[in-house]
């Protein structure tokens, strides 16, 4: 994984540019329960780090990470989502116009799992079309937990046409990115028209919308 | 001695220098008093045994040590009768000039074992010429060749300590002192001294070194306490303390090791230490005070680990024993009881450790003998103790006499009572607790895991009280095992215990004598079976306590229990004058002690019970994978140290020795204004920076004692309260002051106890998720009791306002109530019920789109009233505040900062309105300014998702700089909490001249 530059910099410059030095951005967005581990995965794939208490996320935070994948520069721009119910309606403003999800639940528990369903449903339903969704099982580390086993989500994973795997914010985290990033296109074009949907876009439509619903 | 790799003897034959062992190596006296004295002595052509006898010590003693009390021996000598090489000493110059000497403690000593009529004259002379002056005077004197009319002379003289050296050993003496010196001539001497001032302070010296046996030091030191401190009655003068000095210095190799085991001896059994600056502190405070009877009294003991990583059922990590202890502990330091010694603060080491600070006194009931009167009234007032304790859910279980301290009074004070409860029974420490001699036997019979009751107590006082009846210690030579193995036989016999005891230990005739209620008192408590034995509650019904009782009644009636809030926890002074100082709260002390530059861990450092072991040594042989660890095992002895370290005030007290008495009573109602005017002068520190006022001890004292006035006259003070809070708070109360200017009132206990908090509801999956990561840095939030305490107080608020709902955030908006109000939940629920309506008013709804909309669009207002390029450029780059503004305005920013910071801001928030965080977005904002602009939209929102540090101070008073010059309409909101008008803008117009004048 070769560390682009990052791009941006002075005044007018519009960094999230699709592509820019023949480095594709893509919008990737996390969701999922509260507590699933969400910002750890992201914490440590963009960080290496992990922190037990990792404090709960309010709103959105956002966050982005280059990387290289067959000779091509890749710069995920991640936004890690609040999990809570509560927040849903914020929701819509980050995974519009995301060429990929992750919907995250954690393997110790069911509901999590359960939630993550809906989150499917819903992207299938709002998101821009080309989405790519991944499902990732968190807290693999805690195997001797378990409760959702990975058959039953990878048949749910394989009729719903999803990347799955299991993660462990403890340990390792960078497979599951690296696989989305394969997945996507990376042509000029398909960047250029994921233009249209980026978060800069995003105001205009959700002064209509309403964002707090 | 052992790790001494050096030589210490040249062999046959070798010449080259050996170098000196390191315990023999000193520092070269270097230092600024140091320069001084010595310096005036050569000026007045004076000469010291310090410098002619090449004292190692003079760098420490002229120094004056970490207390700047610098001491320097002038010695008398027999040739000359004067002031070595002071000739004419009659001279008035001279005496002047040894006054003007800057030592704050004189030694005169003798050149001679000698006894010469001049000599005596001489120190007389001396004593009395300085006897005026604030300096203390030490004598050290000769025998006189046991004339104890030349004693009385020197201690009619008015000298403040009396010291004279036995030297040695009794067996030693003849090789080691002068033919003429007997070890118990010198007895006699140091005897003859006390006896005609009992108040005297006697101190004597002994050699280690010189071939003498552990108990042979033993023994000595038991015959010169019993000379220097007979009658017992001294210690309960207080001032009358004695001390013995072993002089580890001067021992030789072999017995260097030894030494230092003697220093542990002496200090932890045999006398009380107290450092000669404690009272030449006394001496020079305003206000005389002959004793200074309240101090502070700091143990340690290691909680048990756990093995290896483990994880609880929830993923993470298992919370360290220590936390766990650390957060039980809390409460402890609510308990106020006049046969209680208060807990003052504990203390989370390193690897587990755990510092325990509490009031303490050094006289314990193991010190004396006591009249059949006192034991009664010890009894009476442990009992009290045990059953106010028992009331609160806490059993002793480590009750001795150790740990029954007496007060100046003469009341009782339990000690250490909370180390079972703190421990959870026991179960996060690995060593047992509890005085094997005093333990009951079914706490034998049961295991560890079973919990004492109360009545485990009731045993221990039994033997306590045995023993104190008898004047003697059962089982005083037994071994530990023995101890148990005696204990337990008591089960099996078929007489009762106390007569068993009794006629084992041959005092059956003793015992017959004693009143027959004490004995029936002791028997019922030494009831083998807990069933039988009587509770606390019972116990004070007793016949002994029959004239206690009445008096009791007649006395005021004196009611005590847990002052939560408001309440000061001040005990009633006896009427005797005292240092105006010692009136206030142990608390209060406290807190100004670690801020004159008092540090627990240090003292337990100086004395030895925290020993810092190289990092290379406690390296585990063998680590597993899954963390499991081998070698390196630590020791369990330990892992509990018995000693206890007084803490000595004597810091604080000289910091504060030049406070006027007025400033202890603070003028804050006045019916003249000019007076009014004539108090408000603003003091030189107001102008510091908030983190530095905070530390100042000084600055602290003035606030600390207003502050607690005003929070007593609380709610008719809270004009006050608000006036003061402009300029800052205290952290010791900010609690209560916020809960002050939160109008927190009435019935607050009442109202959160009438919640239901513990009935599940859909929104505790929630809570409990969240609880486990926020702040979780902090021990007190992390603790599992801060958990419980976290989730009743989220529950308490969700269930009792129906109309809202919990958002995630809600977390960190109780996390500063909470850690404020640790011990106190119901005014932690009381702040955040009445935080939220004034600045979060529907913003806890379940569709709150419109408030927060509403309140972000003002925020963007804002930032385009004041700072246009700014708008413009956010709005150029599609920056929205919805991006990232929600987590701010939601929590007031208490997710975004850490506890102290959110301190710091909250201070000022809660002077403000619910417009005034907006203000404080945009300070934050105009922090990063340069930054922003010159980013695009990804810079920004990244600066934003890991907010860069801010300070504080400066966030805080831009924020109210930009307050006091915006107009109200800009902030208008339609889903602000519509107050009453008129006091609403009455307010404000006041808030804002105030800010105006808080920034002048």
């Amino acid at each position: 994984m070769a560390n682009t530059p990052r791009a941006g910099g002075a005044g007018a410059q519009r960094p999230n540019g699709t592509v820019q030095n023949k480095v594709c951005q893509f919008k990737l967005v996390l969701l999922g329960e509260s507590a699933v581990g969400k910002s750890s995965l992201v914490l440590r794939f963009v960080k290496g780090q992990f922190h037990e208490y990792q404090e709960s996320t309010i709103g959105a935070a956002f966050l982005t990470q280059p990387l290289r994948v067959e000779d091509t520069a890749v710069k995920f721009e991640i936004w890690d989502t609040a999990g809570q119910e509560r927040y849903h309606s914020l929701a819509p403003m980050y995974y519009r116009g995301a060429q990929a999800a992750i919907v995250v639940y954690d393997i110790p528990n069911q509901d999590t799992f359960g939630r993550a369903k809906n989150w499917v449903k819903e992207l299938h339903k709002q998101a821009s079309p080309p989405i790519v969704i991944a499902l990732a099982g968190n807290k693999a580390d805690l195997a001797n937990k378990r409760v959702v086993e990975f058959e039953e989500a990878q048949q749910y994973a394989d009729e719903n046409r999803l990347l799955i795997m299991e993660t462990s914010a403890k340990t390792m985290v960078n497979d599951i990115f690296l696989a989305i990033a394969k997945k996507l296109p990376k042509s000029e074009a398909k960047g250029g028209a994921a233009e249209e949907h980026r978060v800069g876009a995003v105001p205009t439509q959700q002064r209509a919308s309403g964002c707090c619903k | 001695m052992d790790d001494y790799g050096g030589k210490l003897k040249r062999e046959k034959g070798e010449s080259e220098r050996l170098k000196l062992p390191p315990w023999l190596k000193t520092k070269i006296p270097t230092g600024s008093n140091y320069a001084r004295i010595r310096d005036q002595l050569r000026h007045l052509n004076l000469h010291t045994v310090c410098e002619e006898a090449r004292c190692p010590n003079i760098g420490e003693c002229w120094g004056g040590g970490k207390h700047g009390t610098a001491t320097a021996t002038i010695m008398i000598c027999q040739m000359e009768g004067l002031i070595i090489l002071q000739k004419p000493y009659e001279k008035s110059s001279d005496k002047f000039s040894v006054v003007s000497l800057s030592t704050n403690i004189l030694y005169i000593q003798s050149g001679s074992e000698e006894f010469e009529d001049s000599l005596v004259e001489a120190a007389i002379r001396e004593t009395e010429a300085l006897r005026n002056s604030s300096i203390l005077v030490e004598c050290l004197v000769p025998d006189f060749r046991g004339d104890t009319v030349a004693v009385k002379t020197i201690v009619d003289s008015g000298l403040d300590v009396f010291a004279h050296n036995i030297e040695t050993v009794e067996k030693l003496t003849p090789y080691v002192r002068d033919r003429r010196a007997h070890y118990r001539q010198s007895l006699k001497v140091l005897g003859a001294a006390k006896e005609t001032n009992p108040e005297l302070i006697t101190k004597s010296s002994i050699m280690l070194g010189l071939g003498e046996t552990d108990d042979e030091v033993q023994q000595t030191l038991t015959d010169s306490q019993l000379k220097m401190a007979a009658p017992f009655k001294c210690f309960g003068e207080g001032s009358g303390l004695s001390f013995i000095c072993i002089n580890y210095k001067h021992c030789k190799n072999e017995s260097c090791g030894k030494s230092n085991n003697w220093n542990t001896v002496w200090r932890a059994d045999v006398l009380i230490y107290l450092p000669l600056s404690v009272y030449s502190t006394v001496k020079m405070s305003p206000v005389a005070s002959p004793t200074i009877g309240t101090q502070f009294g700091g143990l340690t003991f290691f909680a048990r680990s756990h093995p290896g990583e483990l994880c609880g059922s929830n993923g993470l990590p298992l919370t360290p024993n220590s936390i766990t202890i650390f957060g039980r502990a809390q409460f402890l330091k609510t308990i106020n009881h006049p046969y209680l010694c208060s807990y003052l603060d504990i203390i989370r080491g390193k690897h587990e450790r755990t510092v325990v600070v509490s009031e303490y006194h050094s006289r314990t009931v193991n010190s004396g003998l006591f009249s059949i009167d006192e034991i009664v009234k010890i009894a009476y007032q442990t009992l009290q103790a045990l059953s106010y304790l028992n009331d609160l859910g806490i059993v002793h279980r480590c009750l001795c006499p150790e740990n029954m301290v007496l007060t100046e009074e003469g009341n009782i004070q339990l000690f250490n009572y909370g180390l079972y409860y703190m421990t959870g029974g026991g179960a996060d420490v690995s060593f047992p607790i509890g005085h094997p001699k005093y333990i009951a036997p079914e706490v034998y019979l049961s295991g560890r895991s079973t919990k004492s009751g109360p009545k485990v107590d009731i045993w221990s006082l039994g033997m306590i009280i045995l023993e104190l009846a008898l004047r003697r210690h059962l089982w005083s030579d037994l071994k530990l095992a023995q101890c148990m193995r005696k204990v337990l036989s008591l089960l099996h016999i078929k007489v009762s215990v106390l007569e068993r005891l009794v006629r084992e230990h041959g005092c059956w005739e003793q015992c017959q004598e004693l009143p027959p209620e004490i004995r029936d008192f002791i028997s019922k408590c030494l009831s083998v079976s807990p069933c039988e034995r009587p509770s606390p509650q019972q116990l004070l019904e007793h016949e002994l306590f029959k004239d206690l009782k009445k008096d009791e009644v007649a006395a005021e009636e004196m009611q005590y229990q847990i002052f939560p809030g408001f309440h000061s926890r001040r005990k009633p002074v006896s009427k005797s004058v005292k240092h105006p100082l010692l009136e206030r709260s142990l608390q209060e002390l406290y807190y100004l002690w670690h801020l004159a530059g008092g540090d627990v861990q240090t003292e337990l450092k100086k004395q030895g019970l925290i020993r810092s072991k190289a990092p290379i040594l406690s390296i585990p042989n063998l680590v597993l994978l899954e963390g499991t660890i081998f070698g390196q095992v630590r020791d369990q002895t330990s892992m509990l140290d018995l000693r206890v370290v007084p803490l000595h005030l004597d810091t604080l007290y000289q910091r504060l020795v030049h406070m006027p008495l007025t400033s202890y009573y603070p003028l804050i109602e006045t019916k003249s204004e000019i007076i009014e005017k004539e108090v408000e002068e603003p003091s030189e520190a107001a102008s510091l920076p908030l983190v530095i006022r905070e530390r100042d001890t000084e600055y602290q004292f003035h606030r600390v004692v207003l502050y607690d006035r005003l929070i007593k006259g609380y709610p008719y003070k809270k004009a006050a309260v608000l006036k003061e809070a402009r300029k800052d708070i205290p952290p010791l109360y900010r609690g209560n002051i916020w809960a002050a200017l939160l109008e927190v009132d009435g019935d607050v206990e009442g109202t959160y106890v009438a919640v239901d908090k513990e009935t599940p509801t859909h929104t505790d999956r929630q809570i409990e998720v969240d609880i486990p990561r926020c702040h979780q840095y902090d021990e007190l939030l992390s603790s599992c009791e801060g958990h419980r305490k976290f989730k009743r107080v989220l529950k308490a608020w969700v269930v009792s306002h129906p109309q809202y709902v919990y958002w995630q955030g809600l977390d960190s908006l109780c996390a500063p109530f909470l850690y404020l109000n640790f011990s106190n939940e119901a005014q932690a629920f009381a702040c955040l019920s009445a935080f939220i309506p004034k600045y979060l008013h529907n913003f806890f709804l379940k569709d709150n789109s419109a408030v927060i909309q509403e309140y972000l669009a003002k925020f963007s207002h804002l930032i385009a009233f004041h700072d246009p390029a700014l708008a413009n450029h956010l709005a150029g780059i599609s920056f929205i505040p919805e991006l990232f503004a929600i987590p701010w305005f939601l929590t007031m920013f208490s997710h975004v900062f850490p506890l102290h910071k959110i301190f710091h801001l909250w201070d000022k928030l809660l002077l403000g309105d619910a417009s005034f965080p907006l203000y404080v977005g945009l300070a934050i904002l105009h922090q990063l300014r340069d930054t922003l602009l010159a980013s695009g939209f990804n810079e920004c929102i990244l600066l934003f998702s890991d907010l860069p540090e801010i300070d504080m101070e400066r966030c805080v008073t831009d924020s109210i700089e930009l307050y006091c010059s915006t107009p109200r309409s800009v902030t208008y909101r339609q889903h602000e909490l519509q107050a009453s008008p008129s006091t609403d803008t009455d307010r404000n117009t006041a808030e804002l001249v105030s800010f105006s004048i808080f920034l002048k």
